[in-house]
């Protein structure tokens, strides 16, 4: 029973993660149809902005250097993805995100060098609630995502927030003409998604280690996440992040001893997992029939 | 002589989501017609041509084409069977040249082998077809230009000119004049005209502009809210006192 | 010389991998990302295939290559099953799944150590010989393209770009358009990967891959006018440019970068040049 709960934590700090990720990526789609692949590499870019706070002094100062990281990232994607790419075809800016998330990564191996860097030294403090261990990072993920799973549920379904959001990206002008400033709210979402990207890029790599490409893995799950949940509803979105962590887990976990499922086996079985889901519900599990037009 | 059906539409309802866009209409179309489709915004025309070309699912109902039942053909079936669809955003690619366009309906319409382009004798056939459809329209000129270069209105034209090139015998065109000058609206209704009756076709069209409408069409069809609201001449449809406030209240 | 035969074996297989990528991204709008796992797939099927069982080169090829079309099918119904955004999601997810599949399954793939020791056959035993037969091969692929683009199914399949409505309504059906531009392309990307397996003759995991990805997408963006030319000097262009700049004295900590960082940079700015130009499928009525 120990071991069950405890696979569920495990899954319930990892997604959270996914979560946070998923959240960044459906804030930038409701705004500009853009898959913002960039994020997990943003989320390194914040955890290596830490680090450097941390070397330099104390924690505050790695707090500030992972928010200028962030906002500065967040800026520049921005600028990147809705003024110098004019194009509003969405997967074309996948690409132009990914060539962006790519240059990060290498940037980050050029200065840090491919060696992981820890940002807790020695072992990491465990909570234990009832019998279930938790890293101290995964109680502060649980925390903060639960807190931002909540914010973002309400923010946009039940506040006119919500609303201007997703109709900037259907019809910018028609935006714009009713008085409100599209393109500054496009820059607050970019950087406030830059913001939640880099805090699960600092939490995860508190709780494992930290490497240049260490972001790349989540935000594919994320992206998954968002797609199974259904990409316009962020209800679908949180759910779908829990599912494409608990399951896998489990599988690793509880498989039949001849299958020996080792943790490499996860992304395959997210994909796996996606497909079949996608294959029988192509606009997401909580999708509805919509007419085309 | 008792006139061939082309296309037979019986009790059909079309459902998109939780909408019943249109609901229990019967139509019979026979050879050689010109039927008009008339009726307010949104009342499920543009959708009614999506049931019958297979762009849109059937909730019930029977569509038949020449004859052949085609609830459970798809829309590239459908076209085999003999039907050829206009689109009220223009089916033509603008990224081809006026000659690429019309050589894809030929290709289709003739069934052409793969290796025809090596051919002198198809490419020979090919090209005068393409040359007079391109003539009858007035578009010769721009055969090798993009097909995007053109104006909306003769856009229409060169998409006439594609359903002409077409085997297809039943015709569905979606407001050909959306966007069009007075100038080529004349040419477009000639260009209509000609393709009954110079080519045989039976034409079903949606269309707004009822004095263009009434001009061309053998009986008018009058949709309103997904339904069959009335049928008739034109100028039974045009005096009728319903029609009127269906379209100015 | 030898330094030039791996350039050149480099650019006759990119040459390939970047006809499959026209084929589906720029004619067809099919942001068809799995080609990098057909390129790897393909090179794993052909290593096991050979340190499995006795059959010649040329079987061992057509095999692989058999096995990459089913694994283009599998894609290719997916293509019809789910949306534009989902297909690219899981299309790009699947590099990832993959590689996954790869590490796990050790005892087939050889897992994180790879599979080392692939021969090659006597006839194309020197790097010389390679060079001659890889550009035979790209030759005969840049041959069966032309045919393509020129004939009707070329027509289709810029057609379904473009408005794959209308394609339908002249009589062809839209899945199949798309079902042979995946598959096809799956192939010719089998084609490449074989063609780089036989260089290295070992094969890890992280062949092919992201890099592989970048590449193709950036020859595909490059040539985005469907004719053999834009697709071979796009290739030049995007192998021999980075060959040129290594030669450039940058700190070392670069060296292992460069070549991800000029693609990168090229493709950010590729989009945006191209961006008013480039139309994807779209599906929906």
């Amino acid at each position: 029973m120990e071991f069950f709960l405890q696979i569920i934590a495990n899954s319930l700090v990892l997604g959270t993660q996914v979560l946070f990720l998923a959240l960044s990526l459906y804030l930038i789609k409701a705004v500009s149809k853009i898959e913002h692949v960039a994020l997990g590499a943003i989320a390194t870019a914040c955890g290596y902005g830490f680090y450097q706070g941390l070397l330099i002094g104390s924690n505050v100062m790695a707090l500030l250097f992972s928010l200028v990281v962030a906002f500065t990232f967040g800026y520049l994607s921005f600028l990147l993805l809705e003024k110098f790419y004019k194009n509003k075809e969405p997967l074309l800016g996948l690409i132009v995100s990914l060539s962006m998330g790519l240059l990060i990564e290498a940037m980050i191996a050029i200065v840090f060098k491919s060696s992981s860097k820890s940002l807790i030294e020695g072992i990491l403090p465990i909570v234990d609630v009832m019998g279930v261990k938790f890293t101290l990072p995964g109680v502060y993920t649980l925390a903060i995502g639960f807190v931002l799973a909540l914010a973002a549920f309400v923010l946009v379904n039940k506040t006119p927030i919500g609303r201007t959001l997703r109709s900037v990206s259907e019809n910018s002008s028609l935006v714009s003409s009713l008085g409100i400033n599209q393109l500054k709210i496009r820059k607050s979402v970019y950087i406030i998604s830059s913001v939640i990207a880099g805090i699960v890029g600092v939490l995860a790599a508190m709780n494992t280690s930290l490497t240049p490409n260490m972001g790349f893995n989540l935000t594919i799950t994320a992206f998954i996440a968002l797609f199974v949940g259904g990409s316009s509803d962020i209800k679908g979105t949180i759910v779908a992040s829990f599912l494409l962590s608990l399951i896998p887990e489990f599988l690793i976990n509880y498989a039949p001893s001849s299958f020996e499922f080792t943790n490499s086996y996860r992304m395959f079985f997210v994909f796996a997992l996606a497909l079949i889901i996608l294959s029988f519900k192509p606009r997401g599990i909580f999708s509805k029939n919509i007419r085309q037009s | 002589m008792t006139k061939k059906s082309i296309l037979k539409i019986e009790n059909l309802h079309v459902q998109l989501g939780q909408r019943m866009i249109n609901q229990d209409i019967s139509l019979e179309v026979f050879d050689g017609e010109i039927v008009g489709i008339v009726g307010p915004n949104g009342c499920g025309k543009t959708t009614f041509f999506n049931a019958i070309s297979g762009f849109a699912p059937i909730d019930t109902g029977l569509v038949s084409i020449n004859g052949l039942e085609v609830n459970n053909l798809s829309p590239s079936k459908r076209a085999k069977q003999g039907l050829a669809r206009g689109f009220q955003n223009v089916g033509v690619f603008k990224e081809m040249t006026l000659e690429e366009n019309l050589i894809m309906a030929v290709e289709n319409a003739l069934e052409l082998p793969m290796y025809w382009m090596f051919s002198s004798k198809h490419k020979q056939k090919v090209d005068k077809l393409v040359n007079k459809a391109l003539k009858d329209v007035e578009l010769l000129e721009h055969k090798n230009s993009l097909a995007g270069v053109l104006s909306g209105g003769q856009l229409r034209l060169l998409e006439m000119a594609k359903l002409n090139l077409s085997n297809a015998n039943l015709l569905l065109i979606d407001e050909p004049t959306a966007g069009v000058s007075p100038v080529l609206r004349n040419q477009l209704a000639d260009s209509i005209k000609q393709l009954s009756q110079k080519h045989g076709k039976t034409i079903v069209i949606i269309e707004h502009d009822l004095k263009f409408l009434f001009s061309l069409v053998d009986r008018v069809i009058v949709l309103v809210d997904g339904k069959k609201y009335m049928e008739g001449k034109p100028k039974e449809v045009q005096n009728d006192k319903r029609l009127k406030e269906v379209y100015f209240g | 010389m030898g330094y030039l035969f791996t350039v050149l074996t480099r650019f006759f297989w990119a040459t390939v991998q970047g006809v499959a990528g026209q084929l589906s991204v720029s004619m067809a709008g099919i942001f068809l990302l799995s080609l990098s796992v057909c390129f790897s797939f393909s090179a794993y099927s052909f290593a096991i295939l050979s340190k499995n069982f006795e059959f010649s080169f040329w079987l061992t090829f057509i095999l692989s290559l058999g096995l990459t079309s089913l694994l283009g099918f599998l894609f290719s119904y997916l293509y019809t099953k789910v949306s534009k955004d989902s297909f690219t999601v899981l299309a790009l997810s699947s590099i990832l799944g993959f590689d996954a599949f790869v590490k796990s399954f050790d005892g087939l793939t050889g897992g994180v150590l790879g599979i080392s020791g692939i021969l090659r056959p006597a006839f194309i035993g020197k790097l010389q010989s390679l060079v001659i037969f890889s550009g035979l091969i790209v030759g005969i692929v840049l041959v069966m393209h032309y045919l393509v683009v020129k004939s009707s199914l070329g027509r289709k399949i810029r057609a379904f770009k473009e408005h794959p409505v209308a394609l339908e309504s002249l009589g062809t059906s839209k899945n199949s358009v798309s079902r042979f531009v995946i598959i096809w392309g799956s192939v010719i990307s089998g084609i490449a990967g074989v063609l780089e397996l036989m260089r290295l003759q070992f094969l890890d995991p992280s062949f092919g891959g992201i890099p592989n990805l970048i590449l193709f997408v950036s020859i595909a963006i490059l040539a985005l006018k469907p004719k053999l030319s834009s697709v071979v000097l796009a290739s030049m262009f995007v192998v021999f440019v980075p060959e040129i700049i290594s030669f450039l004295n940058f700190p070392s900590q670069f060296v292992g970068h460069l070549r991800t960082i000029f693609y990168c940079v090229l493709l950010i700015f590729l989009v945006r040049q191209v961006s008013g130009k480039f139309t994807i499928s779209k599906r929906e009525i």
